[in-house]
């Protein structure tokens, strides 16, 4: 992954084509503030280091607190 | 009853007993809101399909039904309405796109069969965002605020809480990814709930994000949603528990009063409905979440991936048929990281976890719903408005925590202002009772007639 800055059309092109969308160099254009506001987050997300955390199953079952239920 | 208007804007408690004692029956209400909904959906567009014929024969049988003393439930006999993506067997299904334009499932929604069975009129299918997603698609257009012709109802589920704040039909069925029922609920005055996530089934429901979507209630009471929900459940309810407020504990959701965003108006309502709650015996505190403001990130990291695995085939076969904002957001979610995705779904428990160590020093998180009233358009989902709209009501839908808005105020124009409150999973019914007392507590803020 280079630098979010670094982060240009051709980029944007070739990981929508990876992923199984061919999107003209205007249309990527018009994507690339949002994708670098994106993987700002993603950054200051990685930096919380949540490691194991689950990425799956009810939200709250990490803590068990289902006292309403 | 004395007028049109006050059967209209009655209570389902109220309509229900005027059939049950036979002064009032299932057809002459149903005609009534069909001809509100003929003189007033040419300027809101708030039904994309309006099922007239099916709405008198669905009454019908509720009279007859009330005549032998048999009803089946609280909504016997109560015109509601569907947001058009949920399914409905023989009757077209848009989603609000030109894609599915011509779609008519053969089989109903889960939610459908259990408000079916219940003996409720579906009197329409209402408009909403293309897909509930992106802006509204031309070949339908927008929904129009009730309280302000030239202001969006908001989105995504704005044609139900228009059709509902108008009186064009007693409760109606949203869906909420983001905020999609809470933010038309708050633009319209109404009372919106965004259930427990995983609460109600969405068999037969579009999606647009499988792990963020839920279905839930409109109504202009917190008494009237609870029964909609219990009929979404299948679940029957008597009465929400009567509510002392002094009893519970209140978190002030700090982050959430303040940004550029917010307007005065909004945020004068809030400090003046905490006030009388202060008066009502209640414990308020502040409440902080910490790493909340990444949530406006990683709800569209969450969404966009999901919706474009779900329009990837159309995307790329029919991409002139989307509109041309859907189209865009669509083709965001391919060019993000698989990474990025499972690290946002990975915060959504790290979040869920900060919400619930404040949710046990108190009971219920209250917030402005929206920060602001109204606007003129429903701005884009990708964008700083479209994060501004959202940031109050997305964090619940990335936790799966119950949240509720119900009307609180109104701006110096006379638009109406949400409260949002939040709760511990599965506590819906209680947020609903103590919404209704809240009710009980600002009875000049309860919306009566929109004309």
């Amino acid at each position: 992954m280079p630098e979010i800055a670094t982060i240009d059309a051709n980029f944007i092109c070739q990981i929508a084509r990876a992923n199984g969308l061919d999107l003209s160099l205007e249309r990527a254009e018009a994507l690339l503030p949002a994708v670098r506001d994106l993987l700002a987050v993603d950054t200051q997300i990685a930096n919380l280091h949540l490691q194991a955390l689950p990425a799956i199953g009810e939200t709250w079952e990490p803590r068990g607190l289902t006292d309403d239920k | 009853m004395t007028s049109d208007a006050d059967i209209l804007f009655a209570s389902i408690d109220t309509v229900g007993a005027l059939y049950r004692n036979g002064e009032l029956s299932p057809v002459e209400v149903t005609e009534l809101i069909l001809a509100r909904i003929a003189a007033l959906n040419p300027t809101l567009n708030a039904f994309i399909t309006v099922t007239a014929d099916q709405a008198l024969s669905a009454a019908r049988q509720a009279e007859q039904d009330f005549h032998r003393g048999s009803p089946r439930g609280r909504l016997h006999g109560i015109p509601v309405a569907l947001k058009d993506l949920v399914d409905t067997a023989g009757i077209r299904t848009t989603a609000g796109s030109r894609i599915l334009a011509d779609h008519v499932p053969t089989v109903n929604a889960d939610l459908v069969r259990y408000i079916n069975s219940e003996g409720a009129v579906l009197v329409g299918k209402t408009n909403l965002l293309e897909f509930a997603y992106g802006i509204v698609h031309p070949d339908y257009g927008p929904t129009w605020n009730p309280w302000d012709s030239t202001r969006t109802a908001g989105g995504s589920s704005g044609g139900s809480a228009a059709a509902v704040a108008a009186g064009l039909c007693y409760a109606a069925v949203g869906t909420d990814t983001g905020g999609s029922i809470r933010i038309p609920a708050s633009y319209c005055g109404i009372v919106g709930l965004k259930p427990t996530y995983g609460l109600v089934s969405l068999d037969g429901v579009f999606p647009l994000s499988w792990s963020l979507d839920h279905a839930g209630p409109l109504a202009r009471n917190c008494q009237d949603a609870a029964y909609l929900l219990s009929a979404m459940r299948m679940r029957p309810l008597e009465k929400l528990q009567t509510i002392d407020l002094a009893e519970w504990r209140f978190g002030i959701l700090t982050e959430h009063l303040g940004g550029a965003e917010m307007q005065p108006a909004v945020r004068k309502a809030f400090d003046a409905v905490c006030d009388r709650l202060r008066s009502a015996g209640a414990r308020l505190r502040p409440v902080a979440i910490p790493h909340l403001a990444l949530a406006d990130g990683a709800l569209l990291t969450v969404i966009a991936p999901e919706a474009s695995a779900i329009h990837a085939r159309w995307i790329k076969e029919r991409p002139d048929d989307y509109a041309p904002l859907t189209r865009q957001q669509i083709e965001l979610g391919f060019a993000l990281p698989a990474v990025a995705h499972v690290r946002a779904q990975q915060y959504r428990r790290y979040l869920t976890a900060q919400f619930l160590a404040a949710l046990e020093r108190v009971d219920v998180i209250l917030s402005p719903t929206a920060p602001w009233v109204a606007p003129h358009a429903d701005p884009a989902v990708v964008g700083d408005e479209g994060a501004a709209e959202a940031r109050r009501t997305g964090p619940y839908n990335l936790t799966g925590l119950p949240a509720l808005t119900l009307n609180c105020g109104f701006s110096p124009e006379g638009l109406p202002i949400g409260l949002q409150l939040a709760g511990r999973p599965y506590a819906d019914e209680l947020l609903l009772a103590i919404g209704a007392a809240i009710e009980q507590l600002l009875p000049e803020v309860t919306p009566k007639h929109v004309t």
